[in-house]
């Protein structure tokens, strides 16, 4: 373990190569330039590739392409880029290519405010490639989780074979802190299946029961074709309705029947909270400090709810906040996470409080507290 | 230090005034180890629009990353002294830079030195302004040791200057120290 003070997108890097990435493709954006940027000094060291593209679009495809080869893979980007790359995620997502793709958010749409911090990219991470598509997207609050929720989505990508954002938002990207670097012998690391059987007997969509089937690296002497267009277990295209319903549940299940393992939250001061703050990113902190300030000065029993799986969603665990007398929610943008806690609050309208800020700051715990005390007006 | 210090240094793109901020917080959690939460803000500019950095200093954990009310406000041009005199406690300290004009406060400590005059006119080093303002800090809050602050210099920055990188930094610690006797 070594201790160091970086930015929270240096601690991106520092996680991936702990967790055995070798690979970069981008095109530099800020306010993720910063993990180009080291990227590209510390790769080749380490016998590595760096590779940036003419554009966004070109690093999602080097990325993918570069995963079918046995490389843990990754790019980085913002908001215009990460629109960008959006095609080429659904097909990942869809033939089941494991990648991790960082977004740091700054305020949109469009270039919008390109040193400024936003979470308006939240329903765009879910649903931003068309199709109905599984999804994990994993959120840091410090310059500590970006290192160990990079590594974790590694594993997650490696584990279920499938892309993983890693969405961040200005603030944490840009934000230095002392951090604690583990060397890969004090982590755990996952590695995606190699197939136990030999190319002739190897289906790459298929393998038993398994809802992930062991990925061959190309170039290994297994043979498969990959195709965006529904397909079968060798990978070739089928639109038979049998086949294209068998692939979209096990697409489904293989994420929502492992929510165990892939689920990550963090709780603060909730053991008797009766009101709770759910936020993810940047706006957990400010909610930390809000709740301790709410108790000291206010003696509202308040706690915090940090999701760090934003996606998918963990509705059986806002479902029991049901209980609560109010859920405040702050984020940086108009209120997608609120909207998506109206699916699974009853009464939301007499619940639920909405902290919002779209002009590029981060919310502050006074304007966290302020609405806390007025409650639902 | 029990309470939380917070710190914000402000002035225009080109001053080092992000070097300066990083510097400061690598001193404080790696060789004072404390808790450091460091941000900055910029334009998109390369040179000449507002910069800005915060520091939060603290034996506890540190949750809202941003300065509140600062204790130390350190100023380098005018722009940022309109935009972030009032962000100051009303018995903080404010550092600020002799060529600045500024409505004079009521409360709080403030301390003026020629950083920008003694960097271009005596060391014939500019750019060495955010160090000599370093020196100076160090010297107005002993908050931290001076060669904490020299070892992340001394690492920083390229080998030949860091002869002139750390005379500036103790010009600017014995400029800091002057003042205090005053």
């Amino acid at each position: 373990m070594q201790e160091k003070f970086i930015l929270g997108n240096e601690a991106v890097v520092e996680g991936a190569l702990v967790a055995g990435c070798r690979f970069f493709s981008g095109y530099p954006i800020t306010p993720s330039s910063e993990i180009a940027e080291a990227f590209s000094r510390e790769l080749p060291k380490l016998g590595g590739v760096f590779l940036q593209m003419e554009d966004e679009i070109g690093a999602m495809g080097v990325i993918v392409g570069a995963a079918l080869t046995g490389h843990k893979t990754i790019t980085a980007t913002s908001g215009p880029g990460f629109s960008l790359k959006q095609e080429t995620l659904g097909f990942a997502s869809f033939t089941e290519i494991p990648c991790v793709v960082v977004n740091v958010q700054r305020g949109g749409p469009s270039t919008g405010l390109p040193t400024m911090a936003s979470q308006a990219d939240l329903m765009q991470s879910r649903w931003g490639t068309h199709g109905e598509h599984p999804i994990i997207v994993l959120s840091p609050s410090s310059v500590q989780e970006c290192f160990k929720y990079t590594i974790t989505a590694f594993n997650l990508a490696e584990e279920f074979r499938t892309p993983v954002i890693f969405l961040m938002d200005e603030i944490i990207g840009h934000l230095r802190e002392k951090v604690r670097i583990y060397d890969e012998t004090e982590v755990e690391i996952i590695n995606r299946e190699k197939p136990q059987v030999p190319p002739e007997e190897y289906t790459v969509y298929k393998d038993g029961d398994k809802l992930v089937p062991p990925l061959a690296s190309y170039g290994t002497g297994y043979r498969y074709h990959i195709t965006g267009l529904a397909h079968n277990r060798h990978g070739l295209p089928s639109f038979s309705s049998e086949t294209v319903i068998k692939l979209s549940e096990r697409l489904h299940d293989k994420i929502n029947k492992n929510l165990d393992k892939i689920s990550i939250y963090n709780e603060f001061f909730m053991e008797d909270a009766e009101i709770v703050i759910v936020a993810y990113g940047s706006t957990t902190r400010s909610a930390i400090s809000a709740a301790d300030i709410l108790r000291k000065k206010h003696g509202k029993k308040v706690g915090v709810f940090q999701l760090v799986t934003v996606w998918p969603f963990p509705y059986a665990k806002i479902d029991e906040f049901n209980s609560m007398k109010e859920i405040v929610v702050p984020e940086m943008s108009l209120g997608q996470l609120r909207g998506e806690l109206e699916k699974q609050i009853i009464n939301a309208k007499e619940k639920l409080i909405g902290v919002n800020r779209i002009d590029g700051y981060m919310i502050t715990p006074d304007e966290i507290i302020e609405k806390t005390l007025r409650g639902v007006k | 230090m029990s309470k939380q210090i917070e710190i914000r240094i402000a002035g225009k793109g080109g001053q080092g005034i992000l070097t300066s901020g990083y510097i400061l917080g690598n001193a404080f959690a790696l060789l004072e180890g404390k808790n450091v939460a460091q941000t900055q803000s910029y334009g998109p500019e390369a040179r000449g629009g507002a910069s800005k950095t915060d520091l939060i200093i603290s034996d506890e954990v540190i949750y809202y990353t941003k300065v509140r009310k600062a204790n130390y406000l350190i100023l380098l041009s005018e722009e940022a002294t309109s935009r972030y005199l009032d962000d100051l406690t009303s018995s903080g300290t404010l550092i600020i830079d002799s060529s600045i004009h500024f409505e004079p406060r009521k409360e709080g400590t403030v301390f003026k030195s020629n950083f920008a005059k003694i960097a271009r006119e005596e060391l014939k080093n500019p750019i060495a302004t955010n160090l000599l303002m370093l020196g100076y800090f160090c010297a107005i809050s002993d908050l931290l040791k001076p060669d904490s602050i020299k070892t992340v210099i001394s690492e920083h920055f390229r080998k030949r200057f860091e002869e002139a990188n750390l005379k500036a930094f103790d010009r600017g610690f014995e400029e800091g120290k002057k003042a205090l006797k005053k």
